[in-house]
């Protein structure tokens, strides 16, 4: 009976909230959206140089979460076809293509269940949390000159400043779910992304050094002549471990391993926390596959029959289509591998990859400029 | 007063807007979904066992090791873009003292490594 | 409007950090020692010096809060007594100091002159140090904090010797 009032009480708190971010959000952006409705009826192809455009269609909230049911869809059919099933068939037709939306609607009509003595307002918000700091990334890749939300000058930076909000959000969620599955998935996510993150900042730096930017406009136009991952190699194979391990993509993913711990931290979570959840892991997919194309693959740059932001759409969908066939391919590794793997041979190998840079410094700036 | 004048106004928008559509979500969901609660189902899952003793056990922390390596190494490699940023604008014997630097960490986390396989409490 | 933006992240980081002591569940107070954290690197993003804010972000944020609410977590934690109404009351006036001084040095540091101001942040002399004077100093100091995980190892085991 308890937990009846508090479903209606917090029904209405969250509605309340929601009406509030959308009528201060309309307030802050009041003039954009008259610009933007003044563009309709004068010059409809420039809205798309406007930054409202931006954070709404295309780098913005429509592409990311577009992108990730396709990768959803794309991911259940490739897994089935490696394993001979058929995989999604009926809903929408073609191949089953609308699966993915069609399981939007479930979870939006099932009951979120809270489970006993768990911590309500920290169980039920971490979800959100979870869902925003994992598409909080994408504001930074680039998809051509003018299509990035904040081109800001320290970027790479910043990127590594929202990777460390991953591990806090998943130990909260962990703590309040109350259930010891829970608890050890939560840890083991903690060690995983913790032991993880220093590979991506050792790997990440040959980039920075070759270009001498933080920008990742200024790392994409430094790739002109030749893509990074000509001279940095190694660092773009362990970043593209490392990513896998942060993301926990199947090779490495301990910490919902649905064999022994029963989909770890999100045990408890049900209805559409779980489907936030879910949908945050395919976003992240996203924007990590945005930044290693930056990084390494030289970003929207191409040959000019095709416009920028095509070419990086390109490169950003291979990626993702690499990192989702590991899941068809690869089998789990254990926790101790994972940890000592991570410290003993992805740091002295991206370490490598930076003396190699010290050594050939002098044929490089000849080369590069 | 870099804050909220350039591309950070829109970074703020964007968070915003994704904190609105996660709360959004809710709110259709828990609207639409129906409500009824009973003691099986808002019991601890544990493999349809009876779930014995306190919930939040204390559990192993022979990875600690590793967690305290992760705040030594965080300081350190943030030192180092600062290097790395300017790296064509040194020469190799001034930009020697980091180079040694990345010298000596990779026989220290052998080190440890070693040790931490002793640890298990 | 121009005070509103350093008066909202100083009521914040105060509030958090008034929290973070006086919070009755110790993973609350680690949440808001988080928050806190967070809300110094915004006045650093303010100031306009982005190295520094990250640099608090990615370790104290992502490393020692995490290391304490995962401290607090597996040691289990106990309820604190209730009701420090002394600790309360310096808290808001800790607070109303704070937010005080605050309002005052930006009123003071506005009417001056531009130039007499901070200077403003530049990243090359910061690597120079860390390259050329401050070089050894950052090998001795890995040294030190490599030196303090192996401390922090070496208890762990004896601990476990004892048992």
């Amino acid at each position: 009976m308890q937990s009846e009032t508090f479903t209606k009480s917090f029904l209405r708190a969250i509605g309340i909230a929601s009406a509030a971010i959308l009528i201060f959000v309309i307030y802050l952006i009041r003039y954009p959206i008259l610009q933007v409705l003044y563009l309709l009826v004068t010059n409809p192809l420039a809205i798309a140089t406007t930054d409202l455009f931006k954070v709404i269609i295309f780098p913005g909230l429509l592409y990311m979460s577009l992108i990730p049911l396709i990768a959803e869809w794309v991911e259940r059919k490739l897994v089935a076809r490696v394993q001979v099933r058929i995989g999604p068939y009926y809903v929408g037709g073609w191949e089953g293509f609308l699966q993915p939306i069609a399981d939007l609607f479930k979870l939006l009509f099932k009951e979120v269940i809270i489970p006993k003595n768990s911590d309500r307002l920290v169980f039920l918000f971490s979800p959100i949390l979870a869902f925003t700091v994992a598409a909080i990334p994408t504001v930074l890749v680039p998809y051509s000159k003018t299509f990035v939300i904040w081109n800001y000058a320290y970027g790479v930076l910043l990127f590594f400043a929202l990777l460390a909000f991953f591990p806090l959000v998943v130990l909260l969620a962990a703590w309040s779910s109350n259930n010891k599955y829970s608890l050890i998935g939560g840890l083991r996510a903690l060690y995983q992304q913790a032991s993880y993150e220093i590979p991506i900042f050792l790997s990440v730096l040959p980039s920075v050094m070759l270009a001498g930017s933080l920008n990742f406009i200024g790392i994409v136009e430094a790739q002109a002549r030749i893509w990074f991952i000509a001279f940095a190699p190694i660092s773009a194979i362990v970043f593209f471990v490392a990513m896998l391990a942060e993301m926990e993509r199947v090779p490495f993913d301990m910490p919902e391993a649905d064999s022994e711990l029963v989909s770890g931290w999100t045990t408890e979570y049900s209805g559409i926390a779980w489907g936030l959840y879910q949908f945050g892991i395919y976003v992240k997919l996203l924007a990590f596959a945005g930044v290693f194309a930056t990084l390494f693959l030289g970003g929207f740059l191409g040959p000019s029959f095709l416009p920028h932001f095509i070419w990086a759409f390109i490169k950003v969908l291979i990626v993702v289509l690499i990192l989702l066939s590991t899941r068809a391919f690869w089998p789990r590794i254990r926790i101790d591998q994972l940890v000592r793997g991570g410290w003993k041979f992805l740091i002295p190998l991206a370490i490598l990859n930076i003396i190699l840079l010290f050594i050939f410094q002098p044929y490089l700036s000849a080369i590069l400029r | 007063m870099a804050l909220l004048t350039d591309g950070s106004f829109w970074f703020v928008i964007y968070i915003l807007l994704l904190m609105g559509a996660g709360l959004t979500f809710y709110a259709v969901a828990f609207a639409l979904a129906p409500r009824k609660s009973s003691a099986i189902k808002e019991d601890t899952f544990e493999s349809g066992q009876l779930p014995p003793g306190e919930k939040r056990v204390r559990l192993v922390m022979q990875y600690f090791v590793f967690l305290l390596l992760f705040l030594v190494f965080d300081v350190v490699s943030m030192f180092l873009f600062s290097w790395g940023y300017f790296f064509f604008s040194y020469t190799q014997t001034q930009s020697l003292y980091p180079v040694l630097f990345l010298l000596f960490v990779i026989p220290s986390i052998y080190v440890t490594v070693k040790i931490a396989r002793q640890v298990s409490v | 409007m121009d005070y509103l933006i350093p008066v909202a992240i100083a009521v914040f980081s105060a509030v958090a950090a008034i929290l973070a002591l006086e919070a009755r569940r110790m993973v609350y107070g680690a949440i808001s020692l988080a928050l806190f954290f967070a809300g110094l690197s915004l006045f650093f993003f303010y100031l306009d010096l982005p190295y520094l804010a990250v640099f608090q972000l990615i370790v104290y944020v992502g490393a020692i809060a995490v290391l304490i609410m995962f401290t607090v977590m597996i040691v289990g934690e106990k309820e604190t007594k209730e009701g420090r109404l002394s600790l309360l009351l310096l808290g808001v006036l800790g607070f109303i100091t704070i937010v005080g001084s605050f309002v005052f040095a930006i009123e003071y540091f506005s009417s001056l002159p531009v130039a007499q101001t901070a200077p403003s942040f530049n990243f090359i002399d910061l690597s120079k140090a860390v390259v050329s004077q401050y070089g050894l100093l950052l090998i001795v100091l890995a040294c030190l904090l490599t030196a303090s995980a192996y401390g922090a190892i070496t208890l762990a085991r004896r601990e476990e010797v004892q048992k």
